[in-house]
């Protein structure tokens, strides 16, 4: 328990009271000093009776740096003491009202800003309770922690020729039945484009989907970084390697920190994504090196990708025809993509 | 991209809620709490404007101060919405500043030194009341709006504490001062305490079932302000603009309530209190020419529970001076036998020598104060000159005050009851002259009150009780009520104290003990002066006096006597007490013979009106408040008490006494009224029973189930089983609810 500045002014003019008044006599002067008697009294017994508040915290779903998550956050304890309440938060993540007051029970949410790639975590919980007069506060931590995983950021690298020569190379379709027909949208390899059913409607170009698009073909990634290039690397990773797999490719990667082997799916999707948000600076293997089709490199001064022996700055891909986008755009080919990711 | 920007926007609309322009979002949503806080608020206000009304009705018509009060609440209210607190503090230093300013520029030679206000400021604030303030009624107005208007404007802004810190430090300085009393100290103080804790709760948006804390503490200080005293007796420092510290008081007056520190410790201010003892100890040795009453000081502002003396003091050569008519010339010289700090001398003082007169100052009421502490031993010499008149002069002498006089020494609290002037009035119907009038006045206190020092305080106005409820009183009752008697008659006087002449040990050298403290009464006179008149009447008195000696003789207290003091009374007519001497002295030369009933100026037909003597209807009440007319509570006291009451509801929430006396009360209510209605009344009861006792029945499960699965008692059974019936037959019969409301009443006793 400890004396808050207000508590020591109730102290200070407690006993300035009984000074005064031993000095030159005053009887009102009393009330003051047994008033600020009894205050701090009773908030000492209040904050000592206290029971230890106890938080329960919301899991936020993992994401891309720029989405929000809305966190719920629960303080049960004695009913009345009026409490601060500070989530903190580890680097990556941020939000304006994760500090608080309230009395409890309280219930509050807030919005988490996911900022920087990584595995953050929430919490600790720092309670501090106070007395209802805020002369005393007594401060507690709840050590709940909570893990929130924030992808890489993923551009839309739609409009690069490179990656598109790539897929036109790599994909041996396996056309069977249609599936249906959709709407283009950009990065769908023109070859797919119905253009007999287009030509039927005025404003928009249809493209097939078919029903079981089989491996079509593989692409090995990779990608080596220094420490301040990592970010970026793994981000230039991601955004090929979903590029790739939406173009129903089968996407094996390597990076630093592990490997995984190629495939296709949500699941394999999120988990190139989770891997990329964790992985550190470091080198590939020689051999996994000199297999992959497209290699990543990351250094300070930015992200090269090697693709069919051609290096290009990853910054050129990305800017490529100028369709490109900021990450987390609603509006990117990638939105919905990463959306569904996020959900899982 | 959206997604941040609108998240953006939220820490915008965020943290603009939080601090700017929303309070008066929020304040159109008048919840619970914030109407609390605003309630503690004006509590905290009503504590320091109580003081300073009751300054005000002392001095004056309270009138324009509550328009000032009010035009300020009102304007705040107003204002709030648009004043930023930047401004509001801006505006509360200009209203604050520029009101002192105008004080100022209305009193006389006023010093534009900063360091003598603030030593005027600390002496307020060690305990001088601000009754001794010059133009206090324009300090006053000059003072309110500020702390009233940032008080209420950071209340209404939500800053909750910020408000009860300017209030609470508002109030605070009234209560150093001395002259908010304990109740208006512990008004503002609990004001301070419930604003706090209602507005922290506000803050965080609790709920008002939180606020039981905030009535708990409110409870315990009231109850415990009332009943523990944490405050040591003091040491009875003062610190004076002129003197700085010193220990007020004489010296080793002796202990607090006698009669003698009562009277003659006071500083600027006297309050009269109850009960008190007299201090044999040996004071002075007077040699004088006459015997005469030693004047200590007079006071001239009567605040209805006291006497204080307004003004600065001032050197001797300047304030010194002689009557305005004719006088006699005393000279006298005190020996302290005891370190003393006050400094006698025979009205009205035209010169003084010896060492303590090197310090000596003189009060504005013309007495003379010394700035340090004579020690015992330390003789001065004083040279009177004590205003003589005959009678006739005294009774053609009119009412053509002049102005000083008049504005100084006729004020009366405005809270005074006019039934004081009205029996007044009946009293002295028949004295014509101003004089007149106060012989009457003497008279009748002298013949109608005993002399006792032992009374209980009155509350309110202590002239009201004397004359009214009580049945006797001491010299500083007979004064006090004297004075007030002659300013309801536009009479001026005003109050004195000082000692009687004491022991006469030779022909002209007198022995005054503590005991001799007294108290009575001046009255002005145009182109004579200050005459004195003693309403106490003698002989009890110095019955009284002459007994605590003998006891305290007999007990062998020290310092009693001094040598020559054994022998008794050195006097060529032994009969005559030294005390009429001095009223005879004052009037010597006024009309030698006038002795008591024997030429009553005006008429003596005091008791044939019948209105003269209602104290008689009380019998011997001893002087309290006599049986029928109950005192009602102060709206102080009222105020507190509902708070306490409150407060306790709020301890018996928190501490869970409310709920089970609610469900004990549940439990055993059973109002009678129809059959059907008990029967039900009876059912309920018994569900609350079993609830408490086992659990609830829970939704969709039948009465039966209920019972059945937590083994209810076979009275239990039958009691569902007669509402059961009652329900399908549609009528019970009288006999069946008698029976299911005995057996729940069994069921809950066990």
């Amino acid at each position: 328990m400890r004396v808050t500045r207000r508590g020591w002014a109730a102290i200070t003019a407690g006993v300035a009271a009984v000074v005064v008044a031993w000095v030159f006599g005053s009887r009102a002067l009393n009330a003051v000093a047994v008033t600020a008697g009894v205050a701090l009294a009773v908030g000492a017994i209040q904050l000592r009776l206290a029971d230890r508040p106890s938080i329960d915290r919301s899991t936020p779903g993992a994401g891309f740096p720029g989405e929000t998550r809305t966190v719920t956050i629960e303080g049960t304890g004695s009913r009345g003491t009026i409490v601060s309440v500070v989530d903190s938060l580890s680097d990556g993540l941020a939000a304006t009202d994760n500090a608080f007051d309230g009395t409890l029970p309280v219930e509050r949410t807030y919005e988490l800003t996911l900022t920087e790639r990584g595995r953050h975590t929430i919490g600790p919980t720092t309670v501090r309770m106070r007395d209802t007069l805020g002369l005393l506060a007594r401060e507690d931590t709840d050590g709940n922690r909570t893990s929130v995983l924030v992808y890489p950021a993923v551009y839309d690298v739609a409009g690069s020729r490179q990656l598109a020569d790539i897929v036109e190379q790599t994909r041996t379709p396996q056309r069977q039945a249609i599936d249906r027909l959709r709407e283009y949208v950009p990065g769908d390899p023109l070859r797919d484009v119905a253009w007999k059913a287009s030509a039927k409607r005025p404003s928009e170009l249809v493209v097939v989907e078919f029903a079981g698009q089989e491996t079509t073909g593989t692409v090995e990634l990779a990608a080596s970084a220094e420490r301040a290039g990592i970010d970026d690397a793994a981000s230039a990773l991601a955004s090929t390697a979903l590029f790739l797999l939406d173009a129903g490719l089968e996407v094996g990667i390597t990076v630093p920190d592990g490997r995984l082997e190629p495939d296709r799916g949500r699941r394999h999707r999120s988990a190139i994504l989770e891997l990329l948000a964790e992985t550190d600076a470091g080198t590939v293997g020689d051999q996994r090196w000199a297999g992959a089709d497209i290699r990543i490199v990351g250094t300070e001064e930015g992200v090269t990708v090697e693709i069919d022996g051609r290096t290009v700055d990853f910054e050129t891909i990305r800017t490529d025809d100028g369709t490109a986008t900021g990450a987390g755009s609603a509006t990117g080919r990638l939105g919905p993509d990463s959306q569904e990711v996020a959900s899982t | 991209m959206t997604g941040r920007l609108a998240g953006l926007a939220d820490g915008i609309r965020h943290r603009a809620g939080g601090e700017g322009a929303s309070p008066f979002a929020r304040l159109r949503m008048f919840r619970p709490l914030r109407l609390a806080a605003l309630g503690a608020t004006a509590l905290v206000i009503g504590s320091f404007v109580g003081v300073l009304y009751h300054v005000v009705d002392v001095i004056s018509e309270p009138g324009t101060f509550q328009l000032i009060v009010g035009v300020t609440l009102v304007g705040t209210t107003v204002l709030a919405r648009y004043l930023s607190v930047r401004r509001a503090l801006v505006v509360a230093g200009v209203l604050l500043v520029g009101g002192l300013g105008w004080y100022l520029a209305h009193i006389d030679s006023v010093s534009l030194w900063l360091l003598p206000h603030l030593r005027y400021t600390l002496a307020l604030m060690t305990g001088q009341s601000v009754l001794t303030i010059a133009n206090l009624e324009a300090w006053v107005l000059a003072i309110t709006p500020a702390p009233v208007f940032l008080t209420w404007y950071l209340a209404l802004r939500r800053r909750y504490v910020v408000s009860a810190g300017v209030g609470g430090a508002t109030t605070l300085f009234f209560v150093l001062s001395g002259d908010a009393g304990p109740e208006l100290a512990l008004l503002g103080v609990v004001g301070v305490v419930a604003l706090v804790g209602f507005g922290e709760l506000d803050a965080v948006d609790a709920t008002v079932g939180d606020a039981d804390i905030v009535a708990a503490i409110v409870a315990l200080t009231i109850l415990l302000s009332a009943t523990v005293t944490v405050v040591p007796a003091g040491m009875g420092y003062t610190f004076s603009p002129e003197t700085g510290f010193g220990q007020s008081g004489s010296g080793t007056a002796g202990t607090p309530d006698t009669v003698e520190a009562n009277l003659l410790n006071a500083d600027d201010e006297f309050s009269i209190q109850g009960s008190l003892e007299l201090s044999s100890s040996v004071r002075y040795r007077v040699r004088s020419t006459d015997a005469e009453y030693w004047r200590v000081g007079s006071y001239d502002l009567y605040t209805g529970d006291g006497w204080t003396r307004r003004g600065q003091r001032g050197p001797l050569d300047r304030r010194l001076g002689t009557p305005a008519g004719r006088s006699r010339t005393v000279e006298q010289t005190y020996r302290p036998l005891t370190d003393t700090n006050t400094m006698p001398a025979v009205w009205r003082p035209t010169a003084v020598s010896g060492s303590p007169a090197d310090s000596a100052r003189v009060s504005s009421l013309g007495g003379l104060v010394p700035t340090r502490t004579i020690l015992g031993g330390e003789t001065y010499s004083v040279e009177s000159s004590i205003p003589v008149a005959t009678l006739s002069e005294l009774r053609t002498a009119g009412r053509d005050y002049p102005d000083a006089i008049q504005e100084r020494y006729l004020q009366l609290p405005e809270s005074t009851p006019d039934r004081v002037a009205e029996r007044t009035q009946r009293l002295t119907a028949n004295a014509e002259t101003p004089y007149d009038t106060a012989r009457v006045i003497e008279t009748w206190l002298e013949t109608n009150r005993a002399y006792s020092l032992n009374v209980s305080q009155p509350s309110g106005s202590v002239a009201d009780s004397f004359l009214f409820e009580m049945q006797r009183g001491y010299c500083t009752y007979y004064a006090t009520t004297m004075a007030v008697m002659l300013r309801s008659q536009d009479i001026p006087a005003r109050m004195v104290v000082g000692y009687t002449p004491g022991q006469r040990v030779s022909e002209n050298e007198w022995v005054v003990r503590g005991q001799n403290a007294h108290a009575w009464v001046e009255v002005y006179f145009p182109e004579i002066g200050w005459i004195q008149f003693d309403p106490t009447p003698a002989g009890p008195r110095e019955t009284t006096e002459e007994s605590d000696l003998e006891a305290a003789r007999e007990n062998d207290v020290p310092n009693v006597d001094t040598n020559d003091s054994e022998g008794g009374e050195w006097t060529p007519t032994p009969s005559e007490t030294p005390e009429r001497t001095a009223i005879e002295r004052a009037n010597e030369t006024v009309n030698a013979p006038l002795l008591r009933g024997e030429r009553m100026p005006g008429s003596a037909t005091l008791t044939a009106n019948p209105d003269t003597q209602p104290p008689a209807d009380n019998g011997d009440s001893n002087g309290g408040a006599s049986g029928l007319t109950v005192q009602l509570p102060t709206a102080e006291q009222a105020t507190l008490g509902l708070l306490a009451v409150l407060g306790l509801a709020g301890i018996a929430r928190r501490t869970g006494v409310s709920r089970r006396a609610r469900r004990a009360f549940h439990l055993r209510w059973q109002p009678r009224a129809d059959p059907e209605t008990d029967l039900e009344r009876a059912f309920d009861r018994l569900s609350s029973l079993l609830a408490h006792r086992h659990r609830e029945r829970r939704d969709g499960e039948t009465v039966r189930a209920y019972l059945d699965a937590i083994e209810a008692d076979e009275r239990a059974r039958r009691v569902a089983e007669r509402r059961e019936r009652a329900r399908y037959e549609g009528t019970v019969s009288e006999t069946a609810a008698e029976e299911a409301v005995t057996l729940v009443d069994e069921l809950v006793r066990e």
